[in-house]
């Protein structure tokens, strides 16, 4: 059952900010969509989880391109891949434009294509560990921007956090919306209508 | 002896009244005997608050049962597996959710492999604190959860007490799939190792779990003995007086009960099919089949159960109703309304279950409906009223519920006397009686060393 007896029905609010869509979740919307319930879901990449059968009436929310434009994100992208990437941009136009420095070309762009893997083996190994740690509070942020103006949070009367990057947000939302029940727990009770 | 003083035993038993869950009851009997065998008990146990608002799993009647000399306390602790309610997170955890998570995952790799882990080293704690001001002699620990275990061997650590475990599950043996609960090189294994190799006696509820025991560590196997569970008398009130004068039988439809929590392990498919299909025998047509008892052991049970059981409290198609729960100290009534019981359960050879003990009490003809080779079948092989199919095909267990059905329509006093006689070998006290003495015998040998 989507609601109770009286009061306009309430909707659910589905947070994920995990890269890989979940086949438990995705059997969870399906079951409350099936019961009538209206579901917004603020998640991380849309065509993900449409390929993974994410039921199509249910509103979503990406936030992958806004992450992307994080500062944090640029300022990795410049450190560790567009700056130590620049000279061997400039190597190359200087390689190609002589025939007697153009054999040079393919050993300036392996490279560059070492210089852009060690740069991969510093995201991964220095900035990733720490960014996950912080990307609960950043994504906080953008998903507050993904929201706005396109979900009604008065008529919202559950929220579910699916995973750990979306706890930091979820308290968020349960510090503005007293009352709204805001749970870790896939919870497939009826929903309380809106409060007033 | 005058003036000596009574043995104090501390007795680590998460599960204790007013909690729910099945293994309550042995942890009640085991601490009522003691304190009425002379000694002084003090009981850690699960917080009121755990139980009522994390795992929603209490019967408040079951309080009245605990001797009132019992001293109970009850640690609390993180319960971090348990809270979803993102208001009641902690700073901590929700401002730094990843690194929250993973010190949850470190503490169950390198501190102890259980989430009730901060629940023994609260224990721990409070025991030792508890010791300094007035001696323990003995320290029981009674799992799931086996955090008690490892409560038991910090105090060991701390202050050389001697220590019984008493396995009334089974920690690294998953009793359903017959096979290791844990991979090869998982923390439990390790644990279960040295709890066992420092832990002066372990005791297990059937020899099917002993003998898995013994052959895994077999340093420690001369340490091991058998506890069976056994039957409250003081829990099982039947409205009827059981002096066997006449059939107490009411005429009317045969009645089917089964008595106790249903669970997503049990043969419920197997169980429905066939009372079905006994249902087509004339003797049973108007048959019925009643369920008492909880859906699951914990909050959020499993509404597929209903579903799979196919039952209702209304008029039922199929003959099965689902009557809700009853408290333990009212089961005696459920007993009553049943002409057969039907013991159901999960699992393969190690499995007993409390509740055929208590069955065997009640006196009515009873039907199996589990794997032919499960622990239980050990105690049932006596009891002269017990039909079995040997098999898990519905159609089998069909007859033996027509031959039930016969035997409770055609059940003699005597026949009702001989079965309670036969179940009274099998009561609380008689089962304790023995590990009582063991538990003497653990202090004694213990002083002596110590000299």
């Amino acid at each position: 059952m989507a609601e109770l007896a009286t009061g306009r029905p309430g909707s659910l609010l589905l947070l994920s900010f995990a890269q890989r869509p979940s086949e438990r979740i995705v059997k969870y919307v399906l079951f409350m969509t099936e019961q009538g319930v209206s579901v917004d879901f603020v998640l991380w990449d849309e065509q993900s989880w449409r390929e993974a059968d994410l039921p199509p009436g249910v509103r979503t929310h990406q936030v992958r391109q806004r992450e992307h434009r994080l500062l944090t994100q640029k300022l990795k992208r410049f450190f560790l891949y567009q700056l130590p990437g620049a000279p061997f941009g400039v190597l190359r136009c200087v390689t190609d434009s002589n025939p007697l420095t153009r054999a040079a070309t393919p050993v300036v762009a392996r490279a560059h294509r070492l210089v852009h893997r060690a740069g991969g083996a510093v995201e991964k190994r220095i900035f990733d560990p720490f960014y996950r740690i912080l990307r609960p509070f950043l994504l906080a942020g953008v998903a507050e921007g993904a929201i706005r103006g396109r979900v009604d949070l008065k008529g919202v009367t559950r929220i579910v956090s699916t995973e750990t990057y979306s706890i930091t947000y979820a308290w968020r939302l349960a510090k503005r919306l007293p009352g709204v029940a805001t749970t870790i727990y896939l919870d497939r009770g009826p929903l309380p209508p809106v409060a007033g | 002896m005058p003036g000596a003083r009574r043995p104090r035993v501390l007795y680590i038993a998460f599960y204790f009244p007013p909690a729910r869950a099945s293994g309550v009851y042995r942890a009640r009997a085991t601490a009522n005997f003691l304190v009425e065998h002379g000694w002084d008990v003090t009981t850690f146990a699960a917080p009121i608050s755990f139980l009522r608002d994390k795992v929603g799993s209490m019967d408040e009647s079951l309080d009245s049962t605990v001797d009132p000399r019992i001293h109970v306390v009850r640690p609390d602790f993180r319960k971090y597996a348990w809270d979803r309610d993102v208001r009641q997170f902690r700073w901590w955890r929700r401002n730094f959710p990843v690194v929250s998570s993973r010190m949850h995952a470190f503490s169950l790799a390198h501190v102890f492999p259980e989430a009730y882990a901060s629940w023994g080293l609260s224990c721990a704690r409070r025991a030792v604190a508890m010791h300094a001001r007035e001696r323990f002699d003995l320290v029981i620990a009674t799992g799931n959860p086996f955090a008690a275990f490892g409560a038991a061997w910090w105090i060991h650590r701390m202050t050389g007490l001697p220590y019984v475990v008493d396995y009334r599950d089974s920690w690294t043996l998953d009793l359903f799939k017959d096979e290791p609960g844990f991979p090869e090189n998982h923390p439990a294994w390790r644990w279960e190792n040295r709890v066992l190799r420092d832990a002066s006696l372990s005791v297990f509820v059937n020899e099917a779990l002993r003998t898995w025991h013994q052959e895994r560590y077999p340093k420690y196997a001369d340490r091991m003995m058998i506890t069976p569970n056994g039957w409250d008398p003081e829990l099982l009130i039947m409205p009827t007086s059981p002096d066997g004068a006449g059939s107490t039988r009411d005429p009317g439809p045969l009645r089917f009960g089964y008595v106790g929590t249903i669970s997503g392990v049990q043969p419920v498919e197997q169980l429905v099919g066939a009372f079905e299909r006994a249902r087509d025998h004339a003797e049973l047509a108007d048959a019925e089949l009643n369920l008492y008892g909880y859906l699951g052991f914990f909050k959020g049970a499993n509404v597929d159960l209903l579903h799979r059981l196919g039952a209702s409290e209304d008029s039922a198609d199929n003959g099965v109703h689902y009557r809700g729960p009853v408290s333990k100290t009212e089961v005696g009534s459920a007993y009553e309304r049943s002409d057969v019981l039907v013991f159901m359960a999960g699992g393969a050879k190690y499995v007993t279950s409390g509740k055929i003990f208590e069955y065997m009490a009640a006196g009515r003809p009873i039907v199996s409906v589990h794997d032919p080779g499960i622990a239980a079948t050990e105690v049932l092989r006596g009891y002269p009223l017990w039909f079995t199919a040997n098999s898990m095909d519905p159609s089998e267990i069909a007859h033996s519920m027509v031959a039930a059905g016969k035997a409770a329509r055609d059940l003699t006093p005597d026949q009702r006397e001989a079965a309670r006689q036969y179940a009274n070998a099998y009561t609380r006290e008689a089962m304790l009686t023995p590990f009582e003495a063991r538990l003497r015998s653990v202090i004694s040998k213990s002083k002596d060393r110590d000299g």
